[in-house]
């Protein structure tokens, strides 16, 4: 069954058909959701969300090809929501247990990153992280965000300057 | 490559090696579960717009009559006449909607008062949730306590609705004393023998009060052979017309005492017709009172309002029924073949004389109004007194145009005998006059 078939259906209300357009891309929801969340419980937990919201909304939708960057629209601004509940709720564990992979030096590094990160303006980050940790292009980065393409662009170039400004001028310190 | 970009490497081989967990799709689906295809959001908000859209223009359009509406009372159209239709619909009245729940569960709700310089009505509902309104046992009046008097219900109508958990009623007071602001309306239900008395406090809404249209002097005479019928003041007021009069003054009261002429001295408000013409539109009469003070005989004839655009005003006596004297004796004969009496130009017709159970019968009939206020019996020269009438019945005859109303009755005397005389001494009948007295207007 191709893709308007299905949005078809889901628009008629078939719960099923919804979440085989969703599985079917599942690890691009997932990976995505998993850029703003870091964490699977909080990925699952938006994309529960979103797919409420699809469910509710699809009606709205009118063109059907354009199905995913419309979900995934809706799935970012879930991750976006959970963040701000996040921001208001202090977790008693603040510190996620440590996972295998989790070796000194990496922790390390990844607390130098987190310092170069820190520099960036949320929205910098954003981009950056859905340019290169997913391989999106600019047009989709435009939208998913919903935002121009100029604008994709331009938060791109300023946060990569940022980053080669504080780990360039840290580098070189440390040659 | 430097440093720089394995930031993104790492990020991006972390993003890599992640896969959805296997309990994605159930997560899914558990999260739809329960979820019902939801009313259309735009449809709902169209919807919306639409009711929005509508209810404004309705009131908007409507505004001055929702404002009305507001001071309405609802659901007495039934038993207002056109008048206080109109005046209901004009928002004329003070809402009250006080309550008082008697013991029996029935509740007693004043929804409103309509004053003006004739009377004051009460709006009430009396209410049984069990559906049972029609067999509380209320007591028929209604009295409202003032700060000085008392006042007694003048009249009251109502209707039973359909269900029988209601009674709506319009009561007719006389107006209270100007200086009376704070009244308590006391009705009274018994309730296993013992009484319940509602009390409503209310205070009344001068500003609401609609006072009078036309309030005149008339003092005018109605002199029709002999016979005056005195028009003393008219008082028009949005909810009726009202006209005072006297049929004899104290003086001719003693007069006619004195001579034995007491035409009228047992007039009823039956025995005369007066009419109220405004524009030349004769006026529905709403009712009427008649007693005795020292002023002599005084009444009072209840109209409909008076147009608002009154041009001229009669009032007309269209007839009088008197009460004459006779003094003349008819000899009878058993049987259906006696002639008809002709007294004072009346036609008084014997249908039939006969015995019956120790008693003489005559049946007669005449026109109705015409009654033999004082007549004996002569059997066989013995005066005996009139016993009773019995079996009357009016029959409708057609004469020409108009029709008139033939009385026939059966007259009991005690005893029998050979030969019968009827003695009428005096008898009572209408005269059709139609004489117009002119009130002026202006």
């Amino acid at each position: 069954m191709d893709l308007e078939e299905l949005v078809k259906r889901a628009k008629a209300g078939d719960q099923e058909a919804l979440v085989r357009l969703v599985m079917a891309k599942k690890e691009e929801f997932y990976r995505l959701a998993y850029v703003y969340l870091g964490n699977n419980e909080d990925v699952l937990d938006a994309m529960e969300d979103m797919i409420v919201l699809l469910f509710e909304n699809i009606r709205r939708l009118k063109n059907g090809a354009s199905f995913y960057s419309w979900s995934k629209t809706i799935l970012v601004n879930c991750c976006h929501s959970t963040l701000r509940k996040q921001k208001k709720v202090i977790a008693m564990e603040e510190v996620p247990e440590g996972s295998y992979q989790d070796v000194f030096a990496e922790k390390e590094e990844q607390i130098a990153l987190k310092k170069h990160w820190a520099k960036l303006s949320e929205r910098q980050r954003e981009v950056l992280k859905l340019r290169f940790y997913l391989d999106l292009d600019y047009e989709s980065i435009a939208q998913i965000l919903n935002i121009p393409l100029g604008t994709v662009k331009s938060r791109i170039h300023n946060g990569l300057r940022l980053l080669k400004q504080s780990i360039g001028g840290e580098w070189v310190e440390q040659i | 490559m430097n440093k720089f970009e394995n930031i993104f490497e790492e990020g991006k081989a972390e993003i890599d090696r992640l896969s959805a967990p296997d309990d994605l799709e159930k997560r899914l689906r558990s999260a739809l579960a329960n979820r019902r295809v939801p009313r259309r959001p735009l449809q709902q908000w169209k919807l919306r717009t639409a009711v929005a859209l509508i209810a404004f223009s309705l009131i908007a359009y409507n505004y001055d009559a929702l404002a009305y509406y507001g001071k309405q009372f609802l659901g007495y159209d039934q038993i207002m006449n056109g008048t206080l239709k109109q005046l209901n619909e004009l928002g004329k009245g003070q809402l009250i909607s006080k309550s008082y729940t008697f013991k029996n569960g029935f509740i007693l709700t004043l929804d409103g008062v309509m004053l003006d310089s004739n009377q004051l009505l009460l709006f009430s509902t009396l209410k049984d949730p069990a559906g049972k309104v029609d067999q509380g046992d209320m007591m028929p009046r209604m009295t409202i306590k003032g700060l000085i008097g008392e006042y007694m219900e003048n009249n009251s109508t109502g209707q039973i609705g359909a269900d029988k958990t209601e009674i709506k009623s319009v009561t007719s007071f006389a107006p209270p004393k100007f200086f009376e602001k704070k009244l308590t309306l006391t009705v009274s239900m018994i309730e296993k023998g013992t009484m319940d008395n509602g009390n409503i406090p209310f205070t009344l809404d001068r500003n609401t009060a609609m006072g009078y249209t036309l309030k005149k002097d008339i003092n005018q005479t109605f002199d029709v052979d002999g016979s005056k019928i005195h028009i003393n003041s008219i008082l028009s007021s949005p909810t009726k017309t009202v006209i005072d009069g006297s049929v004899m003054n104290i003086l001719e009261l003693a007069e006619a005492k004195l001579s034995g002429e007491e035409r009228l001295a047992h007039i009823s408000l039956d025995s005369f017709d007066l009419r109220l013409y405004a524009n030349d539109k004769e006026l529905t009469k709403q009712g009427g009172g008649m007693g005795t003070s020292l002023q002599g005989i005084i009444f009072n004839e209840d109209y409909d309002a008076l147009p608002t655009d009154l041009q001229k005003l009669e009032i007309k006596l269209v007839s009088l029924g008197t009460d004459h004297q006779v003094n003349q004796s008819y000899t009878l004969k058993p049987g259906s073949d006696n002639p008809a009496l002709s007294i004072l130009g009346q036609t008084i017709e014997i249908k039939k004389v006969y015995p019956s159970e120790g008693d003489t019968c005559i049946t007669l009939s005449s026109e109705d109004g015409v009654v033999l206020t004082k007549v004996y019996l002569l059997i066989d020269g013995r005066r005996v007194s009139l016993n009773n009438t019995q079996d009357d019945h009016y029959d409708k005859i057609a004469e020409g145009k108009s029709g008139k109303i033939i009385h026939t009755r059966t007259l009991h005397f005690p005893g029998t005998g050979q030969t019968l005389e009827l003695d009428v001494q005096r008898m009572t009948y209408v005269k059709t006059y139609n004489e117009v007295v002119n009130i002026p207007v202006k």
